[in-house]
């Protein structure tokens, strides 16, 4: 009976050792540090050519997109402002003054080549600020 | 308009939460469950009863996993028999219960509903031994997969096998159907 | 109307309350009388609360502005039926639905139980009490659904545009049936750690109970999986969102505990274990509700944020600390009845089963934490991206679909290895046979190579108990019909099981081919100019602009050519929705989706120029339409599985027995 219950402890050890290694594994080799604009930009000659994800805010009026699909623009934290550089699918709520989270790396010119754009709704809270302007008058 | 509507729901939900309270005076739930048995009684009637199904289930299990080749013959007859003297032990304690009750006499004032559950013990205990019950409980749906679990001998090497089968587990001839 | 809600809503937190204290009070006490009068509150609740969700919906649909939620959610342009849905659009309203549902089920279980398991009952419908507790109080004091603003607003936020789909309707209901549902069984795992009854009646109840919120977590994520691909325009359809993962880990952690759950009933084993499970399946229920609605994890999805954060935090503190307080304390009566004969049974794969299930939902719990975690250990926030959950994921599920396989063919207790030759030997060619197949068709990609294998050595096994039983019963002479029916009906439970494991192969083909051989391209195209995709061919046609009241509306029209032949017209759009301003999105991309059992043609207008090109993002997916078809057979299996089995005579004989003396006295 001892033999049997080793058996079950030994299997019950690898399935927890692999999903362990799995785990560590996984974090190790796809994790992206998470900045804001000032953040990297304070890192600058060690971020250059690393994964990292970046968010910040669109600053209004720079976003250019040219016929192929690519995309220009700038994105702040009020501190630092740096380009982006992105192709791919623009998700339908990215606009002026939205907060916008890109992942790439960080190209010496000090322009982020973005492989993801993620684009975040610009209220965080259920805000009644805008609902003043539909005030009713006659109230 | 509101306030009648939410004086009347108030009213009402009071109502139908203190309805038990009013009721007490009859004395019904208190004297339902203390004056026939604990409810532990029932409890643990309940629970034997859902044990032999699960036994009874688990012997269908194996009975038809057996048919299907799945378990060894060995592995079969010793499963059978736990599970068998399980069900034994089980089908006793029900019984016990059961005879507990016959003999404190005056459960239910209510005559026509006395005869209900009276009737309802012959059919279900009536004056059998234990072990002829079980067995007939048991043996019952066992006849009924019966028909898959009869062996075969395999008429190249004579060795054991299940009728299921189209050929000998043990020598790879085809066996004659 | 509104009174009426908030003051039904808030009798329902005092009667819940109520609830609490006499069910505990009469089941201490043995006065049976509070225990009853508890169980109508329970009632009550369901009622209340039923009249607070008519009221607001009836403020939703007549657009009284005066209500914040109303104001938030809604606008005049919004069709009736989407009116409707903003009930679960929003914070407050989906607490509301949540509350709703809860005292659904808290009143089901009263009623089916009123007269059972008696020591038991009361302390479930203390635990459901407490649950309805928290979330009717959030309504009632943080998060109140018939809050009023200061004034009257003309017009109302509107509904965000990607949220009216008919997908995004059901989808989030669907979920929370599911969500909710796994309260119940916790609540039984807790009544019977509370009481002492810790045989087999918690088991059952739960079991059932796990089985129905298992089936919505499954069909609501499906939903939900199927909403993103049609809606968000990126072509997938699962991306390891935190709010999918929100629902993903409570899912893992019910597959787990329905499996193992059969362990406990067969063979009286593996008890503190289900003990754990259940809690822990509550807690990412639980927590899942909490990152979704907190926003302390960013995510893309979360649309309603609040502060009601820290209060959930609270709560899932308590529920961890009572409950393995409970746990510890019963420990002893926790013990085991059998133990693990061999490594080589069915007690054992169901055992490995239950660990990478576990496993699985560890990995996607760290993944979706990370962040926060790293913050707090490191002071730098670290992300672990879709490469993480796949890596992780792929392989744990590659495993568990080798088990699904081997499950239903090896033994109980010991399987020797005669026994495993003669039953997996069809199976295991039909594997290899399929790799053969799959290279010799040019199929190099050793994962889905792997995956298709496994799928084909999965459903060799199901047809084979199929196939095996049903001979079997055609053997005592039933035809192969009513041999076949009979065979499922009279072990709904095992066959419905191995018709999900069916769903669930065709839900893996699909995912592996979709997300392995993915075909992808973009071009800019003029009026008459092609794009080539595989053997498609796409011809820009020109565009088309019209205006409604809601938006102004961009169509590319296309005409699509299959190996040179004109097979069918696509049109994808590009919206943009007039009233802007109040609304978080104003522009939508209508996918135009042509879709066969093959593959979908998956076309995305990104963009239109001036010049009059317009750039097209096409995609190929293969078998996307076998997850769904997947998904409805799952859906039918576990209906086969619920089924109500008529009731066995010695059974029925038995609770009429015991009933009847139970009236006998109540009319004495």
């Amino acid at each position: 009976m001892l033999k049997g219950k080793l058996k079950f402890i030994i299997a019950i050890a690898i399935i927890a050792l692999t999903v362990g290694y799995l785990v560590y594994g996984g974090v190790k080799d796809t994790m992206v540090y998470y900045l804001t604009v000032q953040e990297l930009r304070a890192q600058v000659p060690t971020v250059y050519d690393s994964r990292v994800r970046v968010s910040g805010t669109v600053v209004p009026g720079t976003i250019v997109k040219d016929n192929k699909g690519s995309l220009e623009f700038q994105i702040t934290d009020g501190a630092e402002t740096i380009d982006v550089q992105y192709e791919g699918i623009i998700p339908d709520i990215f606009a002026d003054d939205v907060e916008a989270v890109v992942e790439g790396v960080y190209a010496k010119n000090d322009v982020f080549e973005a492989d993801t754009l993620l684009a975040k709704c610009p209220t965080k809270y259920e805000s009644t600020d805008s609902l003043y302007e539909n005030k009713e008058t006659s109230y | 308009m509101d306030t009648i509507v939410i004086l009347i729901i108030t009213a009402l939900v009071a109502l139908y939460i203190a309805l038990p309270f009013f009721l007490r005076k009859k004395d019904y739930i208190n004297k339902t469950v203390e004056s026939l048995r604990s409810i532990n009684e029932v409890d643990r009637l309940t629970s034997l009863n859902n044990q032999k199904e699960t036994l009874y289930s688990a012997i269908r299990d194996i009975d038809f996993d057996y048919g299907l080749g799945k378990l060894s013959k060995d592995d079969y007859e010793e499963l059978n028999n736990k599970y068998r003297d399980e069900a034994a032990s089980v089908l006793k304690e029900i019984d016990e219960y059961q005879k507990l009750e016959e003999q404190s006499g005056s459960l239910t004032p209510d005559q026509k509903l006395e005869q209900e559950i009276s009737s309802y013990r012959k059919i279900s205990t009536s004056s059998k031994s234990d072990d002829v019950l079980l067995e007939e409980e048991i043996s019952a749906f066992r006849s009924a997969n019966q028909a898959s679990l009869t062996s075969d001998k395999c008429s190249k090497c004579g060795a054991e096998c299940n009728a299921e089968d189209m050929f000998c587990s043990k020598c790879g001839a085809e066996l004659n159907k | 109307m509104v009174e009426t809600g908030s003051i039904s809503i808030f009798l329902a937190f005092v009667i819940s309350i109520y609830v609490l204290a006499a069910s505990v009070y009469g089941v201490k006490t043995r006065k049976w009388d509070f225990v009853r009068s508890a169980e109508n509150g329970a009632i009550a609740v369901f009622f209340l609360l039923l009249i607070a969700t008519i009221a607001l919906v009836h403020s939703l649909i007549n657009l009284d502005f005066s209500l914040k939620y109303v104001a938030l959610n809604t606008s005049t342009d919004l069709a009736t039926i989407y009116r409707f849905t903003s009930l679960w659009a929003g914070q407050a309203g989906s607490l509301l639905l949540w509350c709703l549902v809860l005292s659904i089920y808290t009143a089901i279980v009263v009623l089916q139980s009123r007269n059972r398991d008696r020591e038991l009952m009361p302390y479930v419908l203390a635990t459901l009490a407490t649950v309805s507790i928290f979330f009717i109080g959030v309504i009632t004091f943080v998060e109140s659904p018939f809050e009023k603003l200061p004034f009257t607003p003309l017009e109302g936020r509107g509904l965000n545009p990607i949220l009216q789909n008919a997908y995004m309707a059901i989808h989030p209901i669907t979920l929370y049936f599911g969500y909710v549902g796994v309260t119940v069984p916790f609540a039984f795992g807790m009544g019977a750690l509370l009481s002492g009854k810790l045989g087999d009646a918690w088991i059952r109840y739960s079991r059932k109970w796990a089985l129905f919120a298992w089936t919505f977590l499954s069909v609501g994520l499906l939903l939900g999986a199927r909403w993103a691909y049609l809606e968000l325009g990126w072509g997938g359809y699962w991306a390891w969102d935190p709010v999918e993962n929100a629902a993903f880990m409570p899912w893992l952690a019910a597959t787990a505990f329905i499996h193992s759950v059969m362990i406990q009933e067969k063979k009286g084993m593996l008890k503190k274990w289900n003990m754990s499970l259940i809690i822990i399946t509550f807690f990412l229920s639980i927590f899942g509700t909490f990152i979704t609605r907190s926003g302390i994890i960013s995510s893309v999805h979360s649309f309603a944020q609040s502060d009601i954060g820290p209060l959930f935090l609270a709560f899932i503190a308590f529920i961890l600390l009572f409950s393995f307080a409970m746990f510890l304390y019963r420990m002893k009566d926790l013990e085991t009845e059998n133990r693990f004969d061999s490594i080589l049974s069915r007690e054992s794969a169901f055992i490995f089963n239950n660990l990478l299930f576990l496993g699985a939902a560890f990995a996607v719990f760290l993944g979706t934490i990370f962040p926060i975690l790293s913050e707090a250990l490191t002071g730098d926030k670290i992300l672990v991206g879709p490469p993480y959950f796949n890596r992780v994921n792929v392989p744990i599920a590659l495993v568990l679909i080798l088990l699904m396989g081997v499950g239903p063919l090896i033994s109980w207790r010991k399987a020797s290895l005669k026994n495993l030759a003669r039953n997996f030997l069809s199976p295991v060619l039909l594997g290899i046979l399929t790799v053969i197949i799959l290279l010799a068709l040019g199929m190099r990609d050793v994962v889905a190579l792997i995956s298709f294998a496994l799928c084909a050595f999965v459903t060799g096994t199901v047809f084979t108990e199929f196939f095996r039983g049903t001979r079997v019963r055609m053997k005592r002479g039933e035809n192969f019909l009513s041999a076949f029916l009979r065979l499922v009906s009279r072990n709904k439970r095992r066959y419905g099981g191995y018709i999900v494991h069916i769903g669930v192969v065709l839900i893996v083909i699909g995912v592996t081919a979709s997300s392995v051989f993915v075909t992808e391209k973009q071009a800019t195209l003029n009026k008459g100019e092609s794009m080539e995709l595989r053997n498609y061919s796409l011809r820009f046609d020109g565009i088309e602009q019209y205006t409604t009241d809601a938006k102004n509306a961009t169509i590319a029209h296309l005409t699509l050519f299959e190996g040179g032949k004109e097979v069918d017209t696509i049109a994808p759009e590009k919206n943009i929705y007039k009233y802007e301003g109040n609304r978080e999105i104003n522009q939508e991309t209508e996918v135009a989706l042509r879709s066969t059992f093959k593959d979908d043609l998956y076309i995305i207008l990104s963009g239109f120029n001036p010049d009059g090109t317009v750039t097209i993002r096409a995609m190929i997916n293969p078998l996307v339409n076998w997850i769904w078809a997947g998904g409805i057979v799952l859906l039918l299996g576990a209906i086969v599985t619920m089924w109500p089995s008529g009731k066995k005579r010695s059974e029925q004989a038995f609770v009429r027995y015991t009933v009847r003396e139970q009236d006998a006295t109540l009319n004495a």
